[in-house]
């Protein structure tokens, strides 16, 4: 399907659209805990892909692609510009009421307090869990040294773990 | 404490699905840009040829004038000639005529 897309097919560069949205919505949507913001970067990303399709080997490298372009253009917006100012007031991505589950609570709570971590840091919890990566790959895709992403990833854990404590959210 | 913040993390960050319209707008921002890039290389083409066709129009049209150029100045080349050729006729003819009489006297 990437060979057929390759050479001008337009519905193959669909089913790979579709095929890849939610891996990539995902990365933005939790990213920026906003839809709309995190819809625009991913449609972004795959545009940037249909340009430089030509230089895509192959599927690994297609979701390397894909997953380091979709962290790249999270953190060069959240540098550029203030995202915080458009989050809506209310927009968890997934609504709590009176008689949501604990568990739906407390994954509110992980996402807002992920939200707050530096872009660096947000980026290697969101490819570590949201993603299964382990750090060697994570380094891999986002051309990092190993043991900084493993230092990233230290003390995002760090400062979430003692933040969910903080709010009493059950760890265990 | 680990596992329980790692299987937390797991759970919250589970994919989640793209908005149901997404794959058509990426392919509306593909189109646009397809037809954008057809509408550019045509318009480029166009101007490369319009520039050729213009360039030799221009190179037939200087070779005509350097070949009417060259006409005109042989032309005008022979027609000097033809005129030295004749002051020179006469000059020898009063010549002959200036030395006849000299030899009769």
């Amino acid at each position: 399907m990437l060979g057929r897309a390759k050479a001008g097919d337009s519905a193959a560069f669909g089913w790979l659209v579709g095929e890849h949205q939610s891996m990539v919505f995902s990365i933005t949507v939790y990213f920026f805990r906003n839809r709309a913001i995190a819809e625009e970067i991913a449609q972004d990303v795959f545009l940037d892909l249909y340009r430089n399709l030509a230089g895509i080997e192959n599927t690994a490298h297609l979701l390397a692609w894909l997953r380091r372009n979709a962290t790249n253009r999270c953190i060069d917006r959240s540098r550029r510009k203030s995202y915080r100012a458009e989050v809506p007031v209310g927009a968890d991505l997934h609504p709590v009421s009176w008689d949501s589950s604990p568990d739906v609570l407390a994954y509110a709570q992980v996402q807002r307090e992920l939200a707050a971590l530096p872009a660096e840091q947000r980026v290697m919890i969101i490819l570590r869990y949201g993603e299964g990566m382990m750090p060697g790959e994570i380094a891999e895709a986002l051309e990092l040294p190993v043991n900084t992403v493993k230092s990233r990833l230290h003390r995002a854990l760090g400062a979430l773990r003692s933040k969910l404590e903080l709010k009493k959210v059950q760890l265990t | 404490m680990n596992e329980g913040l790692d299987d937390l993390l797991t759970k919250a960050l589970a994919r989640t699905e793209a908005p149901a319209d997404f794959t058509a707008k990426v392919m509306v921002h593909v189109n646009q840009r397809r037809l954008f890039m057809w509408r550019t290389w045509t318009a480029v083409a166009a101007t490369v040829a319009l520039i050729i066709a213009g360039w030799s129009g221009f190179a037939l049209y200087r070779t005509r004038q350097n070949e009417k150029q060259l006409v005109f100045a042989i032309e005008l080349a022979s027609e000097k000639i033809a005129l030295t050729d004749q002051r020179l006729k006469r000059s020898a003819a009063e010549i002959y005529m200036r030395e006849e009489d000299l030899e009769k006297r």
